[in-house]
Formats: C-alpha cells, sequence, structure tokens
C-alpha cells in the first residue's frame, strides 16, 4: 500500500494541564520550531488518558499518540502519573502484541518549564512516525 | 421423489461452472467451528459436518454494512447509495436455513418499505441446498413444522444418497437452468432424511401456540427462565431468522456514511429511551419479548412461526436459555 | 471419599435450614439436553435435590451472583476454584458486599465437554454420581472412565485453583487432587510473541473476520461488571456500531486493557464465545505483563488493590 502524496505524520498528543500543557505554551511563546505534526488535547492530568483514547485516536487518523505528563514526584494531584506509566506500558505491549507498532505511543514527562524539551519530543516522535509510515491496520473503508 | 443422479466429483465440478463468475461462499471449518465463509468453489463435506454455527444468514444481511455516503462540497449535500452486493452462490444450506431465508425474504419484501439492499442481494444469490441425513445436536425442525428434506427458498436441492452419489433436484427457473446443465436423467431415488435430535414439550398445535403464549404473558415461569440470562446478543446472532438492526451515521466531518449493524432485543439497552425509560427494563422482559415474537407475535400478525429449529440457541447459550426450557417453565411444571 | 451429591444437598440444605442464606445458587439437570448443566438457583431447603454436582456443570457462578444479591438478599453460593475468584472479583470492585455471599468451596474434578461426551460416549449419563481419579472421570455405579486428557474443557487445562480458595467452608468431596494438562498458562502468548508484527497482525485480523460482536464475552465476564460499558456509549461513541477490522480492534483491545490486571481466568468468555475467538491469549497477555512488570505472582487472584490500581516508585520505563 503506498503513501499518500504528501502525507506527514499526525500525531495526537495528551497533554496534562498543569505540566505538559504549560511546557508546550511555553514552546510556542518561546517561538522554538518545531513539526506541525501535533495536535494537542489537554487533560488535566496524563492519568486521565484512558486506553480507549489511544487506539480510538489511531483509528481516527492520528499516526502516533503522546501523552506528556508532569515529571514523577511533581503530579499536580500527586500520583495520576504514576497511574499513567503502569498503564500506558501496558497499553504499549498490547498494541505491540496485537500487531501495531509499539513507537506509535509515546508517554514522555515535561514540566511546565520544559518548552525546549516538548519540542524535541515532537520532533524525535515525528521523524520515528515518518519511517514507520501512516497506520494501515485501523484503516476505514472510504465511499467507493 | 424426481432427481438427477450424480456422483460427488461430477456435481462439484458441474456446479462450479454454473456458478462460474460468481462468488462462493460455503461451510468451513475455521479452528473448531463451521463458518459459511468465502471460498473457491463448492465442497463434499465430511460425514460428521451437521451445520454451521453461524448460518449464512450475514451473507444476505450482512453484519454491518453502509447504506448510503454522503460528503458535503462547496454548500451541498451529495448521497451515494452503498453497493455491496456481487452475485453469489451459498451452498450447503439446510433446510432450516433454507426456511429461514424464506421467512426473511417475505419480511424484508413487506410493503410500504421493501429493504431494497438485502432483495437486490438476494435476487442476485443462488441457494444450492443440502438435505439432512443426520441431525445436529439440539435441532428440532420438525417441532417447528419444518422439515429435513423440504427446499423451501432453495433454487436446487442436494440428497445425499449412498457411497459418493447425490440427487440433485430443481425448483425454480435458474435452479432448473443449472440442473439442464447436468448430464442424465431424471430418476426416482429413495431419500431417509434425518430425525431432529430434539422434540419439543409442545404444550400444543403451532396454530394455538400463540395464543397459549399470550395468555401467559404474565407468568412468573419466565422470570424462572429469564432470571440467569446474561444480555448478550448471541442467541440473536445466531438465529437465522432474526433480522432487528440498528442505524447509525458515522461522521468524519464533512462526510460519512450511514450504516446499518444487526442488533439483537436481548442486549440491555435495546429499548432505552431518552429520559432513561425502558419498557424492558430486565432480562425477564427481554426474554420473554424475543421468544414471544418468534411463536406469538410474528405468527398472529404473518402466519408463519418465526422459528425453524435449527437448534443455535439451545447449542450456544452460555447459560442454558432455550425453547424447550421456556415451554416447560411456562407448562407450568413448576422448574 | 465419594463425590456424591448428598454431601452438597446436605449442606444446602443446612444453610437454608439455618437461615445462614436465604437462596443457594449452584446448577441443576437440564430435562432436555442430558449433556447440560445450567445456573439454579434453590430457596427451601425441601428443593435442594433440584441441585447437580458433576463433571458437566460447566457455566460459571460468579456473574450471576452480581444481580442476585441486590436487595441484601444472602446467597450461599456452590464455588469451584473459578467461581469462587470471580465471586471475589465482584467483592473487591465493590459490586457486591461480602456479607452476601456464602461461599461453599467444592473441589473441582474438572469440567468436561458435554456435547463431546453425548457424542462419542452417551451412556456415561446413566450415572448416580462421578468419583475424581485424577485422569479420569469414573461414573457411579457404572464405572464408566472418561479420559481428562480428551474431554476436559479448554478452561480448566491449567487451573491453579482445583482447590477453591477464600471460600466460607469447602466442601469435604473428592475432587481437585489432579495435575493440570497444561503447567505454562501463557503458552499461546507466547507463541504469538515470538511471531513477528504483521503476522501478529494477520492472526488477530483473522479472528476480527470471525467475531460476531455479540459481547457474550463481556457479559459473562465477572471482571466486566460496569454499570454501564464505555463501549457502548453514543455520547461520545468511542466504539462505533458498525463491525470492521477497525472497531474490532478497538473492542478487543479496549476490554482485555479494562480487565487487565482484574481477569481471574475462569476462562467463561472463552467457552460462551460461539466462533472460538481465542480470548484467553488476549487476557493471558495481559496477566502475562502483570507478573512480567510489576511482579504480580499470581495476577489471577483477586486482591484488594489490583496492579493497575496501584504504582510502584520504580516501575519500569520502555517508553525510551
Amino acid at each position: 500500500m503506498s503513501v499518500r502524496e504528501g502525507w506527514r505524520p499526525k500525531i495526537v498528543a495528551f497533554c496534562c494541564n498543569w505540566c505538559s500543557y504549560a511546557g508546550a505554551d511555553l514552546a510556542g511563546t518561546s517561538r522554538i520550531p518545531y513539526p506541525a505534526s501535533v495536535r494537542i488535547i489537554r487533560v488535566p492530568c496524563s492519568g486521565r488518558v484512558n486506553p480507549v483514547f489511544v487506539v480510538r485516536a489511531l483509528q481516527r487518523g492520528a499516526d502516533g499518540v503522546l501523552v506528556a505528563g508532569c515529571h514523577p514526584g511533581d503530579c499536580h494531584y500527586s500520583t495520576g502519573n504514576l497511574y499513567a506509566r503502569r498503564r500506558l506500558l501496558v497499553t504499549r505491549r498490547l498494541l505491540a502484541y496485537m500487531g501495531i507498532e509499539p513507537e506509535r505511543l509515546r508517554l514522555c514527562w515535561v514540566s511546565a518549564s520544559e518548552g525546549e524539551r516538548f519540542a524535541k519530543v515532537i520532533e524525535e516522535m515525528t521523524a520515528v512516525l515518518e519511517k514507520l509510515g501512516p497506520v494501515q491496520q485501523l484503516r476505514e473503508e472510504g465511499p467507493p | 421423489m424426481a432427481v438427477k443422479l450424480v456422483r460427488g466429483s461430477d456435481m462439484l465440478r458441474w456446479l462450479r461452472r454454473c456458478g462460474e463468475g460468481r462468488r462462493w461462499v460455503v461451510p468451513a471449518k475455521e479452528d473448531r467451528h463451521w463458518l459459511f465463509a468465502e471460498r473457491d468453489g463448492p465442497v463434499v463435506f465430511p460425514p460428521d459436518y451437521r451445520n454451521a454455527t453461524v448460518g449464512p444468514k450475514g451473507w444476505l444481511l450482512p453484519r454491518s454494512e453502509p447504506i448510503l455516503y454522503y460528503r458535503w462540497t462547496g454548500g451541498r449535500v451529495s448521497v451515494t447509495p452503498a453497493q455491496g452486493w456481487r452475485p453469489q452462490v451459498i451452498y450447503g444450506v439446510r433446510p432450516c436455513d433454507l426456511k429461514a431465508i424464506a421467512l426473511l425474504d417475505s419480511i424484508m419484501a413487506s410493503e410500504p418499505w421493501p429493504e431494497t439492499q438485502y432483495l437486490t442481494r438476494r435476487a442476485h444469490t443462488v441457494l444450492v441446498g443440502m438435505a439432512c441425513t443426520a441431525a445436529s445436536s439440539c435441532c428440532f425442525c420438525t417441532s417447528m413444522g419444518v422439515h429435513p428434506a423440504e427446499s423451501y427458498a432453495a433454487d436446487l436441492m442436494i440428497y445425499p444418497l449412498q457411497g459418493e452419489e447425490y440427487g440433485v433436484a430443481a425448483f425454480s427457473e435458474v435452479g432448473r437452468e443449472w440442473l439442464a446443465q447436468l448430464e442424465g436423467e431424471e430418476a426416482d431415488a429413495a431419500f431417509s432424511p434425518a430425525v431432529p435430535a430434539l422434540s419439543l414439550p409442545m404444550p400444543t398445535s403451532l396454530e394455538d401456540l400463540p395464543g397459549w403464549l399470550e395468555r401467559r404473558f404474565d407468568d412468573p415461569g419466565w422470570q424462572r427462565l429469564a432470571w440467569r440470562c446474561l444480555s448478550c446478543g448471541l442467541c440473536a446472532y445466531l438465529c437465522p431468522t432474526c433480522y432487528c438492526y440498528g442505524i447509525s451515521d458515522v461522521d468524519r466531518g464533512g462526510a460519512g456514511r450511514r450504516v446499518r449493524w444487526w442488533d439483537a432485543c436481548t442486549l440491555p439497552d435495546f429499548s432505552r429511551m431518552a429520559g432513561g425509560h425502558d419498557p424492558r427494563p430486565t432480562t425477564t422482559e427481554r426474554v420473554r419479548q424475543r421468544i414471544m415474537h418468534k411463536l406469538a407475535y410474528h405468527p398472529a400478525r404473518q402466519g408463519e412461526i418465526l422459528c425453524t429449529g435449527c437448534g443455535r440457541c439451545i447449542e450456544y447459550c452460555p447459560m442454558g436459555i432455550h425453547l424447550p426450557a421456556a415451554l416447560r417453565l411456562l407448562g407450568g411444571d413448576g422448574r | 471419599m465419594s463425590w456424591a451429591l448428598p454431601a452438597v444437598d446436605a449442606l444446602a440444605a443446612r444453610l437454608l435450614e439455618d437461615r445462614l442464606v436465604d437462596a443457594v445458587l449452584g446448577w441443576a439437570r437440564d430435562p432436555d439436553l442430558p449433556w447440560q448443566r445450567y445456573p439454579h438457583r434453590v430457596d427451601e431447603p425441601s428443593r435442594v435435590g433440584e441441585l447437580v454436582w458433576d463433571p458437566f456443570c460447566a457455566p460459571g457462578l460468579a456473574k450471576l451472583v452480581f444481580r442476585m444479591t441486590e436487595g441484601g438478599l444472602k446467597l450461599g453460593v456452590l464455588a469451584r476454584g473459578c467461581d469462587a475468584l470471580g465471586v471475589w472479583r465482584l467483592i473487591h470492585d465493590r459490586r457486591i458486599a461480602r456479607e452476601n455471599v456464602y461461599l461453599l468451596g467444592l473441589p473441582c474434578p474438572g469440567m468436561a465437554d458435554g456435547v463431546r461426551v453425548w457424542e462419542e460416549c452417551p451412556e456415561a449419563f446413566d450415572a448416580a454420581g462421578w468419583e475424581d481419579h485424577g485422569s479420569h472421570w469414573v461414573a457411579v455405579p457404572t464405572g464408566i472412565r472418561l479420559p481428562k486428557e480428551r474431554f476436559l474443557l479448554d478452561k480448566c487445562l491449567q487451573c491453579q485453583v482445583r482447590w477453591p480458595r477464600q471460600c466460607d467452608e469447602v466442601l469435604a468431596v473428592q475432587g481437585g487432587s489432579w495435575n493440570p494438562f497444561c503447567e505454562d498458562r501463557y503458552r499461546q502468548v507466547r507463541q504469538l510473541e515470538e511471531l513477528p508484527l504483521p503476522q501478529r497482525f494477520d492472526f488477530w485480523r483473522g479472528w476480527f473476520e470471525r467475531c460476531l460482536r455479540c459481547f457474550a464475552c463481556r457479559q459473562v465476564c465477572p471482571a466486566c461488571n460496569c454499570e454501564s460499558c464505555s463501549l457502548d456509549q453514543f455520547e461520545p461513541n468511542w466504539l462505533e456500531r458498525e463491525v470492521g477490522v477497525a472497531t474490532q480492534f478497538i473492542f478487543h483491545f479496549t476490554r482485555a486493557l479494562h480487565v487487565a490486571g482484574r481477569c481471574v481466568d475462569c476462562g467463561e468468555c472463552q467457552r460462551a464465545c460461539p466462533v472460538g475467538f481465542p480470548l484467553g491469549a488476549l487476557n493471558r497477555k495481559m496477566m502475562k505483563d502483570m507478573e512480567d512488570l510489576f511482579g504480580v505472582r499470581e495476577p489471577f487472584v483477586p486482591q484488594e488493590s489490583e496492579p493497575l490500581g496501584e504504582f510502584a516508585l520504580d516501575d519500569p520505563d520502555e517508553f525510551r
């Protein structure tokens, strides 16, 4: 299956309100360039992310899903990110087990002051997805 | 009965020729279960083959299918009807499933809203039936007035005879066209159909069954049967006569499709309405509804029992809820 | 001590007479299908004779307990190991109250595939009782021997709870003294893990095409006990009702993850599935990950707090 002309990876990033969303915002206000591949969804905490969001994003056109949360120890709700780490670890393993490239899911910690870091993560992930190509497994049947 | 006699390998060759260019849907074994699947052509069944777990219903009324596609362009909507049919042959269909197709045909053709997608697909389908020589573990066709060697909706009917021999008869114009291409003369052949596995404890004649059931609408027997129902859709989906479906739109922002999908009256939210009201809030109402639709409401309105005795609901319900149990509990032996 | 029913009947009767429970849940013979037993409830001591205990009592009882104890009903449950674990799943999920169930543990000889026995050896059903002889079930008084290797249900092959755990009482009846036929519950998981990724997807895609999405697996599962399943929601519509590879993937992927760390490996999902979907291969993958990643020793035994309801500061990080 050939890649569509002009395809660029799309990342859906779940960013927690207190740390990573602010960090992403800082990347913007600091005018740090990064690939325009990411669509950010703000959540109260990385622990809010239900695995169904991940697979739903992949079905609906995302080529990769990023979950960005506070560093362990810094969670606004004290432990939400620690639950997220366990949950997303298992999620990633199941993705691989069911035949979807595990690199399409990434969990990272970005604090409110880490604009540079956010930009770097997006750049890294975009490069990874460019190599993997678009998600083929969950493609929908289009109109004839 | 008057049939053309043919040896197995010749029969397969002849069928393949007639069905050239069509999709072949035949019973095929996947792991431990027989299912109707797309294959190269017809096959001779192993002696232990009875019936497929999932019948051929999905090849006439798919599990889910788009009805139409829509798209917004420049402020206008364009709508394209879906077209998902191919000429096909469904081979090896047992009389219980053939009768079920005949029932679905008349339901889907009913005015004022005939179900055109089903009817189109059906019009491009050749049905090759296979009479039963042995019963599956739970079938009860004769209790429902269905005979294990009748042709019902079939275009052609195959009767397995001794050894490698089969008798073939035609029951429609297409069937006769195909049969004309089979060498040989018609001869008289004796065929011993299977005896169904179960004989249901029928409390009354089939004709009187709707009234008998309606008088027992409030019988505590329903609750004694239905308490162990776990509200899955297994019975409805395996049932060859169940046809309930839902419709929803899959919107993709500016374009999308309207999709039909199998629904099941046993599922918990089947009759839940906006506002929260639900006329069938517990398994008692839902199990009663399903059984009464089959044996009372449909026969009363359309004159035909909506069960053909295939036995799948009996064989596969994980909690052992089935028609014989229902009839016993309502007959009042207190179990 | 033989497997005879009287021990079960006597205990059930005593519980009802002493008003320790309001009803007893067990199995009854199906009057129409000689090989089948279905879940049955008895409310009076005089009716305990309706209960049966033999190698054909296949259905799991735990999920039924869920609805039955509403209104404060106290229920006695004849519980094999798998049933007991399922009930504890519901207790730990706060879906039923501990004080509303009285678990009557039954050491289990393993359950047979009733349909197969009926097809191959129907005279076996003329038994008054059954004995567990380790590798065989033996009918009493006919002496007919059924080899477990041939007839054991899939869900029983690797059972580690032949002696039921966490019960109020365990009946002194024969059973439970056989060795599992499969020591490695993760055998199929390992086989799949070794396949290259595209072949893994092909494997699952083949099964997605068979799956009818009848929800039998979800409905029979004691771990799937949400009042309202997220995958049934229309707003937002996480899972479209349309059936195709993508939505099938979403259903099975999500259910496996929502049950991860909570599955009791009762095997009811796979028994209920009409098309033979390898649900065990999904749920056991989750169990294996609980062991490998978080050091959970027996992930199928319900705990006060489940692996995904906990965390460790040094949890592994595979995202680097």
